[in-house]
């Protein structure tokens, strides 16, 4: 492959990127990486540049002359279309663009989908909704989560009837874990058509997404089709988030309206829903303020909704002002820096000598005996619903309140206070931590020079290092692990120091497959500089995944090279799946973990149009990575590195200490 | 306050603030107390209290731990390493106020806290903080995921 050309990526309308100057005014580092990655900034908002052929006319395989893999230039020409809205003049608006006018109005930040659901996803597109088709509907799903992940917007996925809309399942699911705002569309025959079984593609949606929905309807009124937009958006807008699913009848997509009164409850999102947030009782900040001061180890666990509601210089400003401890948990990781000095993320021992623990935003509670805390602590939970408060966890003290309004009135109501003997612990714990991290590296590097693999040790640390000194800008890189063996690895050695740096594919849910998807997702946010990835556009992304993994999502490759979204995934290739050991007692069982030995997921990669090496040392995965790095930063091009390994790795036996659990909440956390 | 029953009210405290998923009092007699508690891992642990040596008896903390193993030296040694002098005054299980020691009979491994001095509520305290690090620490941080999946019978998806 030789060279790669800039495409343009689907545009936001009225949310251009800011002009470079504007940017430099946000720091050196960002004004070097943008620097570096101007092309890649102009392209993610030029819609209307030419369409780009991938390299050559042809290329050589076996002396054979083969077409070379391209961009096809419908692909490049429908981007640069200017959006058109639905109207009532003339042919009037259909169902799908009443919703899809809507959706332009509440900002719907994205569409991730696979064709079906025709009606709605043309009027997305045409209302100017940035869009993007790939190859399965479960994978476009966890893109639309990773880009939510990535940026705490609302996002929609979409699929076909039956079966679309079922591959999308594991995936809604995994939203719904993560209180993702997620809106899920897709088509359902007609209303007429009812139990008739007619033709194909037949299912009942609505049933099958209970229990991981926040909100779900069929609409069945086409002249309501409006109002239930408004439902929608209220749902996802509102309190905590979740998946929205609404399923569209034909009668609903196709209906006509040539004026605005044929339409019921039409009116505007400011009389449909409200902004409002609720504030915490004066007299509940004041005890949480008093138990905090009375406590010699605070310590506060800023949860999924601390970011949600973007309360994350709030939570600095309280830690700050009074040495509170900090640990985040959530699908979204950086909200508080990993490498604070009051970060105990990476420091576990600290962690289980808090005296207090303040739950914010919480959405997914743990029960006592899930978190690395002492028996005694006490806690106070901050919630938005009144309902959920003393769900799980028993409390000292519950409050009512929006988490970033909790957290600035808690700041204010603290005193500053220096907590010398708590720091110096969390300092004391931290080296504690990392000193048993760097043992357990050095051992990997020892077996990966034995067995000429890759341990997935060696390749976590070197990755976070590769972030950390070898690319333009470290806060620029979001990164995401997953995978059983490879997650669990990763986890305690890969940083987050800026809100949303990182997510968790696996958080709760713990789908193992959805993980080089969802940071595809991401991607397409740090390309187009979306809410926190304001300022980091063009920045490549990489993703620390397994073989098992990599399997759900791989053939979205060709997803990310035709929209140009720089993804780097990381393959920790064991040639099993990383429970194997569960069968070691069982012999005629073992034969279903394992897969064969020494695939080639990098030939598959380049199948796709992306880059791929295969390695199995530690120098060869640097020097991999250094030109993955550059490809995704200079040419737009996604590069998947498969490093080899062996299953006995998990094995305490042999290659000891093997696997264990990652304390949490922490670092290596998976579940919360 | 060294009665059977002052070490009940305190154990209830616990289980009263959701600490323990589960507790009961099985017998209290003016030197005895027998009491079950269920909790990590679900499962019931029996804790007993002996006034007379002043010692607090959590039975088969640990199950399946061959004598002699390389898990049961660990964890002699981790219990040590608790009564150390460089841990926080208070993450330490001070020696001049606690004896700890672990017995090993046919795998079943006995956690015994003998309280050297009056204070019977810092005992029984730092024993309930003994035996949760022994699950959270012990176990969660070393290399036993696949024991603690044979050992409780647990999902490996769903180790808690």
């Amino acid at each position: 492959m030789s060279q790669h050309e800039e495409a343009p990526q689907p545009a936001a309308p009225e949310r251009a990127v800011p002009p470079a100057e504007e940017l430099d005014s946000s720091g050196s580092a960002r004004r070097g990486f943008l620097r570096k990655s101007v092309l890649g900034v102009g392209g993610a908002v030029a819609a209307g540049t030419a369409a780009q052929a991938f390299g050559a006319e042809t290329c050589d395989v076996a002396d054979l002359k083969l077409p070379s893999i391209r961009i096809p230039a419908d692909f490049t020409d429908s981007l640069a279309e200017s959006a058109a809205p639905g109207k009532f003049e003339g042919r009037g608006m259909s169902g799908a663009e009443v919703f899809a006018n809507l959706c332009l109005k509440e900002e719907l930040a994205g569409l991730f989908c696979c064709p079906g659901n025709y009606t709605v996803i043309n009027a997305l597109a045409a209302a100017g909704i940035p869009a993007y088709g790939g190859r399965t509907e479960g994978s476009m799903c966890a893109m639309a989560d990773g880009f939510s992940r990535a940026t705490g917007e609302v996002v929609a996925t979409s699929g076909t009837e039956g079966p679309g809309f079922t591959n999308m399942i594991m995936n809604i699911a995994a939203a719904n874990a993560a209180r993702t705002p997620l809106l899920v569309l897709a088509s359902n025959m007609t209303i007429a058509g009812e139990d008739r079984e007619t033709f194909i593609q037949t299912v009942y949606q609505q049933p099958t997404t209970v229990g991981m929905r926040k909100y779900g309807k069929r609409l069945i009124a086409p002249d309501r089709v409006h109002e239930y937009g408004a439902y929608a958006f209220r749902h996802l807008k509102s309190g905590v988030p979740g998946p929205v699913h609404l399923d569209f009848p034909a009668e609903v997509a196709r209906a006509r309206f040539k004026d605005p009164s044929e339409l019921k409850d039409f009116y505007d999102k400011s009389q449909y829903r409200s902004d409002s947030r609720s504030y915490p009782a004066p007299a509940d900040v004041k005890k949480a303020a008093e138990m905090i001061h009375k406590a010699q180890r605070p310590l506060i666990v800023a949860g999924q909704g601390v970011f949600q509601r973007r309360g994350w210089d709030a939570l600095r400003r309280a830690a700050e002002k009074n040495e509170i401890a900090v640990a985040t948990s959530g699908p979204t990781r950086g909200a508080f820096p990993d490498e604070h000095r009051l970060c105990v993320m990476a420091a576990p021992d600290a962690m289980m000598s808090a005296d207090l623990v303040v739950f914010v935003g919480q959405y997914c509670m743990p029960s006592p005996g899930e978190y690395y805390f002492n028996p005694e602590i006490r806690a106070i939970r901050v919630h938005p619903e009144q309902e959920d408060l003393g769900r799980n966890w028993p409390l000292d003290l519950g409050i009512v309140s929006d988490e970033a309004l909790f957290l600035e009135a808690l700041a204010d109501a603290l005193k500053q206070q220096q907590r010398s003997a708590w720091v110096d612990e969390i300092a004391a714990a931290k080296k504690t931590f990392q000193d048993g991290i760097d043992e357990v590296y050095q051992l990997g590097l020892k077996y990966s020079q034995q067995t000429n693999t890759l341990h997935p040790a060696v390749i976590a640390r070197e990755t976070q290092r590769f972030i950390d000194s070898g690319t333009d800008d470290r806060a620029a890189i979001v990164s995401a692990f997953g995978g059983w063996t490879a997650g669990i690895f990763a986890g305690r050695y890969m940083r987050a120091n800026r809100p949303a740096q990182m997510i968790v594919p696996a958080y709760q849910y713990g789908a193992i497959g959805p993980d080089m998807a969802m940071m595809m997702g991401a991607c397409a946010a740090v390309q187009r500089g979306v809410g926190p990835q304001k300022g980091y556009e063009g920045a490549p992304t990489i993703c620390l995944t397994s073989d098992a993994g990599v399997a759900y999502s791989l053939m979205e490759l060709d997803t990310a090279n035709k929209y140009r979204l720089p993804t780097i995934t990381i393959v920790y290739n064991n040639n099993a799946w990383g429970v194997w050991p569960n069968a070691a007692r069982s012999p005629r069982s073992m034969h279903m973990y394992l897969f064969q030995e020494n695939l080639r997921y990098d030939l598959l990669a380049k199948g796709l149009g992306a880059e791929g090496d295969y390695v199995t040392t530690a120098e060869a995965f640097n020097a991999s990575l250094a030109r993955a790095y550059r490809r995704a930063r200079d040419e737009k091009v996604s590069t998947l590195i498969n490093c080899q390994a062996i299953k006995e790795f998990t094995s305490p036996r042999d290659y000891p200490p093997g696997i264990s659990l990652p304390p949490e909440p922490g670092v290596g956390a998976a579940a919360h | 306050m060294d009665t059977p029953q002052h070490v009940g009210d305190l154990l209830q405290a616990f289980a009263e603030r959701g600490v323990f998923r589960g507790f009961s009092r099985q017998r209290e007699t003016r030197q005895q107390g027998e009491f079950r508690v269920r909790w990590h891992r679900d499962q019931v642990f029996q804790w007993g209290y002996d006034r007379r040596r002043r010692s607090i008896r959590v039975a088969s903390v640990l199950p399946a731990v061959p004598p002699g193993s390389a898990m049961d030296r660990d964890f002699r040694q981790w219990l040590r390493a608790r009564q150390d002098r460089a841990l926080p005054a208070h993450r330490r299980y001070d020696p001049a106020r606690l004896g700890l020691r672990a017995y090993n009979r046919g795998g079943e491994v006995t956690l015994t806290v003998r309280v050297l001095d009056d204070d019977m509520d810092y005992g029984v305290r730092r024993t309930v903080s003994l035996v949760n690090e022994i699950y959270l620490d012990f176990i969660n941080r070393g290399p036993y995921f696949d024991w603690l999946l044979e050992t409780f019978e647990l999902d490996p998806d769903n180790p808690y």
